[in-house]
């Protein structure tokens, strides 16, 4: 049985990954009617750690300290980038209110600053970010904090060792302790949201809290896998560092990432506080323009709903969210069959060397759109009106090499976002 | 020659009745080490059941009614007329057989149980689409053709003795003082008239004769002879044989009817410990054991009393209530509804041996139960169909016939595997069918990513009670190993909450796919122990 239904709104928000949720936070925080569509999105995957830009020029290898003076630089020497439509002060701002929308939820980040943080990672090495989650935050630029250091594993859990988490610190004066606890009663193998589901309960914290006691001579800060609990995981960290009297932070790790189903369910509580409709796991088709309003279809199993929209954010990500598709020999728009800025050949989609320092021109492959983020046609104009593209399917971004995913989804959405509401207020005021 | 008979008849019948209890003590098991306690006796139900039929009363109330009839109609019969040398002619100083109201009740209890009877026959009759629909034999039909033909018997015997000359003539030497001549033919004009005998004479009817007879009734007769309308159906019966009354009395065929009636009799006794009657005793008996409720199933005794399986009486009520009635239509297996299956536990308790596909059949149809309850609320003999079910799986599992499920447990996946038809192993059915595991579109997007395992609640009750998690059983079907996947624990514990599907980031159908595998498993475990057993015999 197919339920059919109509429905309109102002904004149509297509994915529900970290550019689709702050689109749609904006949208929906500056009172417009807003429907997200989108599937069970690849937010799990999230590290939950905010990038801005950790490495530019792409080849330099060198991490920054300072992103915004690097930020000035892109600007200058790549016009097409996302960061060239946007100034310092609209980042900033987008990132705060990213900041404040999320802590609105009930998820702890730090405020933005002007320097990157350096952070360890499961895997022993030292990460450039911008903004961490609160729970991050004591285990940020280790080497400057004069601490002796306990970094703790749990048996089973799989891509988590503290031996190898602790391999990145063999520079530091103070000396570091691995500890591995032994749950008796998974044999098997753990599993991240098994485990960080068991955080909720208090026997546990007890019993994990006493083991850590057993270093309280010999070390001060206390660094865990990021399992620290789902629902309230700042809350779960302070207990414990109550209940050891030692700092204690948490250490970003493999997928499926609890950081990440963190933001999700944060993301997913508030927006649908805010009333935004959420279609989930639906395809959507586009069908034509009816006087400037968009017509769309969503199609899930069980519904068939037709809605008319303002305006439509596309958020669909690349290839893993299916905003673009690889054909045998181009790439893709999924949804408006936009042109796509790629390489003219496959053979050109990647180099020879997987660790290329340049990386591969197929990363490069995406929509490319005008000041206001509205992708472009073939004759260079903007293809419809009130279409507007955010996060990873924008072109000349780079992100995985420049370490700058969050920053280009956060500051592509809120702007496109912003730059529709000016426009539509601005036609209302004439 | 009627003591006779009647003696060997009763000696028949005591034979019987000590073949059948012995036959149910040698039979009745014990499974559990539990022993069988006085405290799991109920007097309450016992009594309620065997006397009001109080679970039947539940089942139907047309069906209790004509049940009642049949039941208290005969009950009268046996006691004040069957045996009224010893009951009724002792108990009441007066009492004869053609005096009221004894005349009365006895041709009211006889309607009785002619209706009661023939309200079984027409139940039959009006639901036969539906009973057959679900296999429901008629096995009592023997029982309620005797009953109906000693009943018919008797009524006919009683209108033929009204209209019989010969008998008058016998009653009136007996009795009377009366010879041949006037008074007689006086006596003959005033029964003719009143009490619907027939004569061979022309007889002139004047009033002053029928006073003359109607005093000579006073005298002789009206002691034993109440007036005939209180017999109300022989009397009509008498009424319509009034044309071939001449034949009849001339052939004395109302002592033939005598003969047939008691022959009747004799019968029923010598047949009642082999035949459906004989659930007059053994409802009480099941009765008497208390029905486990639907959650104390795990207290059951292991026992079985096989004079309870006996006391069925193969009305059907259970497999009309049976919730995997649906199930049977699909499956078409008679061992699904309650009905059939108590008629094979019959066989299996009875130690001659039974085909093993037929306990097959047995072991698949019932493991189709789900223990509802519905079946022992409903059975108007008060059997404990359910915990029969739950020992009939013990039963069954001793004997090496498993669900699927332990079946597929109790084997390793390694011989699981090997034992897979040849063209699944090499995965030829890739793409031939419409299934999901058999189209790689449906799951080459898999990007291992263990969202599914993480979200999975059946993982995270006891992953050591798991061999494969749900990303590792999609890594097998793109291995190409479906025959292997059919056969791992996370297919088989799968609770389909769908967690999996709702959360996975390619949309794979991972709980869909999980259904098929286990629904492709079962045919296959199903295949594979019909072919044990067809090897074993």
């Amino acid at each position: 049985m197919m339920i059919q239904k109509d429905t309109d709104c102002d904004v149509l928000v297509i994915g529900a990954g970290m550019a689709g949720m702050v689109a749609s936070a904006r949208a929906s925080q500056l009172g417009l009617k807003t429907i997200q569509a989108g599937n069970s999105s690849a937010l799990v995957f999230a590290s939950g750690l905010f990038d801005l830009l950790g490495v530019f020029p792409i080849d330099s290898g060198e991490i920054l300290s300072k992103p915004y003076p690097a930020i000035k630089k892109l600007q200058s020497d790549q016009p097409d980038h996302p960061y060239s439509k946007a100034n310092q002060k609209q980042i900033e701002d987008s990132f705060l209110f990213l900041i404040e929308f999320l802590d609105s939820a009930g998820l702890k980040y730090h405020l933005p600053g002007t320097c990157n943080k350096q952070i360890l990672t499961s895997v022993g090495t030292f990460k450039p970010t911008y903004i961490v989650p609160a729970t991050f935050l004591k285990g940020c630029d280790l080497n400057k904090v004069g601490k002796n250091l306990l970094i703790v594993d749990f048996k089973g859990l799989r891509g988590f060792s503290a031996k190898q988490a602790a391999s990145g610190l063999g520079d530091r004066k103070e000396k570091t302790h691995t500890l591995s606890i032994d749950l008796p009663e998974n044999k098997g193998g753990l599993n991240p949201v098994h485990l960080a589901k068991s955080f909720e309960n208090q026997e546990f914290i007890q019993k994990l809290s006493d083991k850590i006691l057993g270093f309280s001579k010999k070390a001060d800060i206390v660094g865990i896998p990021a399992i620290c609990g789902i629902q309230n995981s700042f809350e779960i960290v302070k207990e414990l560092e109550e209940k050891t009297g030692m700092d204690i932070f948490e250490i970003p790790g493999m997928p499926p990432s609890i950081p990440g189903l963190r933001l999700k369910n944060a993301f997913e509580k508030k927006i649908s506080d805010l009333n935004t409709l959420f279609l989930s796991n639906a395809k959507i088709v586009f069908n034509a323009m009816e006087d400037d309003n968009f017509i769309l279809q969503a199609i899930n199993d069980n519904f068939e709903t037709r809605i008319k929209a303002k305006c439509v954010i596309l958020a669909t990500g690349r290839f893993l969210g299916k905003g673009l598709f690889a054909q045998r020999n181009n790439v893709v728009e999924t949804i408006f069959n936009l042109p796509i800025f790629q390489p003219k050949t496959r053979d050109q989609w990647h180099q020879l060397n997987f660790f290329d320092p340049k990386g591969h021109q197929i990363n490069q492959t995406g929509l490319e759109t005008d000041d206001t983020f509205r992708p472009l046609d073939q004759t260079g104009e903007p293809a419809f009106e009130n279409l507007y593209a955010a996060g990873s399917i924008l072109a000349h971004n780079d992100f995985a090499r420049l370490k700058s995913g969050t920053g280009v989804c956060c500051v592509s959405a809120y702007l496109a976002v912003n730059n529709f509401y000016k426009k539509s207020h601005k036609m209302r005021n004439k | 020659m009627i003591i006779k008979a009647l003696t060997i008849a009763i000696s028949l019948s005591l034979i019987g009745f000590l073949y059948q209890f012995f036959s149910f003590i040698k039979t009745n098991k014990t499974f559990d080490k539990k022993k069988w306690r006085m405290k799991n006796l109920s007097i309450k139900s016992f009594s309620l059941n065997s006397i009001l039929q109080t679970k039947l009363f539940k089942a139907g109330k047309i069906r209790w009614l004509m049940h009642l009839l049949v039941a208290s109609g005969f009950l009268y019969l046996v006691i004040f007329h069957a045996l009224d040398d010893v009951t009724s002619s002792y108990w009441f100083q007066y009492y004869q057989p053609t005096v009221d109201p004894f005349q009365f009740l006895r041709n009211l209890a006889g309607i009785f149980v002619l209706i009661g009877c023939v309200g079984f026959l027409c139940r039959r009759l009006f639901f036969f689409k539906k009973l057959k629909k679900r296999k429901i034999q008629f096995k009592g039909l023997f029982s309620i053709l005797l009953i109906l033909s000693i009943i018919l018997s008797g009524f006919l015997l009683e209108a033929v003795k009204i209209i019989s000359e010969p008998v008058f003539m016998e009653m009136v030497e007996e009795y009377s003082d009366i010879d041949e001549g006037t008074d007689l033919v006086d006596l003959k004009i005033y029964w003719e008239k009143n009490y619907n005998a027939v004569f061979n004479e022309p007889l002139l009817i004047t009033p002053e004769k029928l006073a003359i007879g109607k005093e000579l009734n006073e005298n002789f007769c009206i002691d034993c002879h109440s007036p005939i309308k209180s017999a109300f159906i022989s009397k009509s019966i008498a009424k319509a044989l009034k044309k071939p009354s001449i034949w009849l009395n001339y052939h004395r065929i109302d002592n033939l009817l005598y003969y047939v009636h008691y022959f009747l009799c004799l019968l029923i006794i010598v047949s009642l410990p082999f035949s459906r009657l004989f659930h007059i005793f053994l409802i009480p008996v099941a009765s008497l054991e208390k029905n486990l409720k639907k959650e104390q199933l795990d207290q059951t005794l292991g026992y079985i009393n096989t004079a309870t399986l006996y006391a069925c009486t193969n009305c059907g009520f259970c497999s009309d209530v049976c919730s995997v009635f649906p199930n049977f239509l699909i499956t078409k297996n008679i061992n699904t509804l309650p009905h059939a299956k108590i008629e094979s536990f019959k066989k299996l308790m009875n130690s001659a041996p039974v085909e093993s596909k037929a306990l097959y059949m047995l072991q698949s149809g019932n493991g189709e139960c789900t223990y509802c309850h519905k079946c022992t609320d409903i059975c108007p003999s008060g059997i404990d169909l359910q915990n029969l079910w739950v020992l009939l799986n013990q039963k069954l599992s001793l004997k090496g016939y498993q669900d699927n499920y332990t079946f597929i447990n109790n084997l390793s996946l390694e011989k699981w595997a090997k034992l897979a038809p040849e063209k699944e192993k090499t995965s030829s059915t890739q793409g031939k069918t419409t299934q999901l595991a058999d189209n790689v579109d449906s799951f080459e997007n898999c990007i291992q990513c263990t969202i599914c395992t993480n979200v999975c609640p059946v993982v995270e009750h006891d992953i050591d009670g798991n061999d494969y998690t749900p990303q590792q059983v999609l890594n097998l079907l793109r291995l190409g190993k479906k025959h292997l996947a059919t056969g791992t624990r996370m297919v088989w514990n799968c609770l389909t909450c769908f967690s999996c599907q709702e959360s996975c980031p390619q949309g794979i159908k991972v709980a869909d796919i999980m259904i098929e595998l286990r629904n492709n498993g079962n045919l296959r475990a199903d295949a594979l122990k019909l072919e044990n057993f067809t090897k074993a015999t």
